[in-house]
């Protein structure tokens, strides 16, 4: 089959401002994913990349142009089913996972609550235990709350909330960038391991180029709202067509202490 | 007394915080000296310390925290039993600082130029009219564009890199020797990144100030530092020449950190992780910190006080493996294969 997942044509996000000006936040975006694919969306702050995953999630309104998923064009603004009927194929993974878990369920509710409202019937245990296990945490962690795990466990909590329904999509936002190093790779590590084990599609939105080098096996550029330039990861990274690209690709900092008495 | 006092010198540091579930000691014996005109980092990963040694030099440490033992001297001048009146003339004038969240730094009812004249009002006994001039002409140095104008304008007017410079002008205003910026990048785009490191450069040769870096971002690390302290559960396991240290890493826990950057990955395999977790601080261990979750680590590491090992003349590690005895012993591989199997 060629029909790809996800496909995105001439997407745009408007703000008004006050004073009757507008903020293109989106401007004019096209490109597909394929099933079980990962696409790298890179740019600085501001650029929109956060914008355009949220519309693709419904989470924000869209103003202009379509989103097609498995060929079926999603509303332009969702409606309380409409969250419901497409939650269940995709999920989100946020950049800080604490401010999405509610401090006062166990994480074993917390997990527990994305079957629920996919209307699952029967016990949740069971299959709350086998994901907190699939993310190398204990079944036995369970019955504890948020505030008693570290930073790259609460991460875990919320890909194997994300995933507890078997979606076919994720869209990560920033899911490593407030991760230490050795705890990103591990949090990595994870991803990749169950994008094989699932065929899980990937929207892997980050600013980190290296963390993005490793994962996607696409990457689109953005700035400013508008979409410079998609391409194969080792294309972008070895032979990137726009200058942007190419000044983003020169400036950033790089763990190697020798090259800056070089330039 | 020495003939050469170090601008900065931290002798066998410990800090306590008293919480309510005990004493934690996030900084426990760490010795570090720091030379005007030279950056040194302070590279760690959350809960290592790194901060809270930071907040010790500055007086700053959080309520419940105190200096527990050890010294901390500038040009020779003790600071750690400095009264707060004490330490208002130091802060500001002999030792500025830089944090994350520039936003926290502002008052944000305050005009930018205002707060900036304030300190040289207060520190240097300028009048208010010289003390804005020299306010416009500080954030004019940092490439604020438009500065006569910008001086007018408030917090909330500036973006996030601007700001930024802002603070650091804010915190250069008095010609302090020492500059102490905590993670002053990490909130920033790329590009804006590397510009607050260049200035950072090019005012240190104009000045010889003194920078001491706190950061998690090895990348920063290798952009700006000249020497390189690793932090591990309150102690310094390892410091080196920022070189040596990327190439030869000697401590076991800074050559998993090193392993564990994407950008050092080759193949397709997973990327290296270092397994486990830093230990509780309430109750540090008596052996190795790193004990646990060391490739290599030998019976001895867990009870006997690590030594402090040279590796050269500038570079030491915290580490039994790197021991002499130990060493000569021929019980240990090189470095490089003990990290090559880990995942």
């Amino acid at each position: 089959m060629s029909e790809p997942l996800l496909e995105i044509t001439g997407l745009t996000r408007r703000y008004r401002l006050p004073g009757g000006s507008s903020l293109l936040a989106v401007d004019n975006v096209s490109f597909t994913l394929a099933r079980g694919e990962v696409l790298g969306l890179v740019g600085e702050s501001g650029s929109g990349k956060s914008t355009l995953g949220r519309m693709v999630l419904g989470l924000e309104e869209k103003s202009a142009g379509e989103v097609r998923f498995r060929g079926e064009t999603l509303p332009r603004r969702y409606r309380r089913a409409d969250f419901q009927r497409y939650a269940r194929s995709m999920q989100m993974v946020f950049q800080d996972p604490y401010a999405t878990l509610n401090p006062r369920l166990t994480i074993g509710e917390s997990l527990a609550e994305p079957l629920r409202l996919q209307g699952w019937r029967g016990d949740p245990a069971p299959r709350v235990r086998e994901w907190l296990e699939r993310v190398g945490l204990a079944a036995s962690m369970a019955g504890r709350y948020p505030h008693e795990f570290s930073g790259g466990q609460r991460q875990r909590i919320g890909i194997a909330r994300a995933l507890i329904t078997e979606p076919e999509m994720l869209v990560c936002d920033e899911p490593t960038s407030a991760l230490d190093v050795s705890v990103q790779a591990q949090v990595i590590n994870l991803l990749a391991d169950l994008r094989r084990e699932m065929g899980l599609a990937m929207l892997f939105i980050a600013h980190d180029l290296a963390v993005v080098r490793y994962l996607a096996d696409r990457v689109a550029v953005m700035k400013s709202g508008q979409l410079l330039e998609v391409a194969p990861t080792e294309q972008l990274f070895t032979a990137p067509s726009h200058p942007f690209t190419r000044h983003l690709l020169a400036v950033r900092p790089r763990p190697e202490p020798g090259r800056r008495r070089t330039d | 007394m020495s003939l050469h006092e170090p601008l900065l010198s931290i002798e066998a540091l410990h800090v306590h915080i008293r919480t309510a579930a005990g004493i934690v000691q996030p900084v426990r014996g760490i010795d570090l000296q720091l030379e005007a005109g030279e950056t040194l980092a302070i590279v760690g990963e959350s809960g290592c310390g790194k901060s809270m040694t930071a907040l010790a030099v500055m007086g700053l440490l959080p309520v419940g925290g105190s200096v527990a033992a050890g010294a901390v001297r500038l040009s020779g001048y003790r600071l750690d039993n400095l009264t707060e009146s004490g330490w208002r003339e130091v802060r500001g004038r002999r030792i500025g600082m830089v944090f994350q969240n520039p936003m926290s730094a502002f008052n944000p009812t305050m005009r930018i130029g205002e707060q900036i004249a304030e300190s040289l009002v207060h520190h240097r006994h300028l009048d208010w009219d010289h003390a804005h001039r020299r306010a416009v002409a500080l954030l004019d140095r940092m490439r604020i564009p438009d500065a006569a104008t910008r001086a007018q304008q408030y917090p909330f007017q500036f973006s996030g890199g601007m700001l930024q410079r802002a603070m650091i002008a804010m915190a250069l205003a008095c010609g302090p020797e020492l500059l102490i910026a905590d993670e002053p990048t990490t909130a920033l785009d790329v590009s804006v990144q590397v510009g607050l490191l260049e200035l950072l450069r090019e005012l240190q040769t104009e000045t010889g100030l003194a920078i001491l870096l706190i950061t998690h971002d090895l990348a920063i690390v290798a952009e700006i530092a000249q020497r390189v302290a690793v932090m591990y559960a309150g102690q310094i396991v390892e410091q080196a020449p920022v070189d040596a240290l990327f190439a030869q890493p000697a401590h076991p826990y800074t050559a998993g950190l090193l392993q564990s950057l994407p950008e050092r990955h080759e193949g397709a395999g997973p990327l290296s992780a270092i397994a486990g977790t830093p230990p509780d601080l309430l109750q540090p261990p008596a052996g190795c910190a790193f004990y646990d979750r060391c490739p290599a680590a030998l019976r001895l590491c867990a009870t006997a006080a690590v030594p402090r090992v040279e590796i050269s003349a500038t570079q030491r590690a915290l580490c039994w493996l790197r021991h002499p005895a130990v060493v000569g012993s021929g019980a240990v591989p090189p470095l490089a294969e003990q990290q090559g199997s880990e995942s």
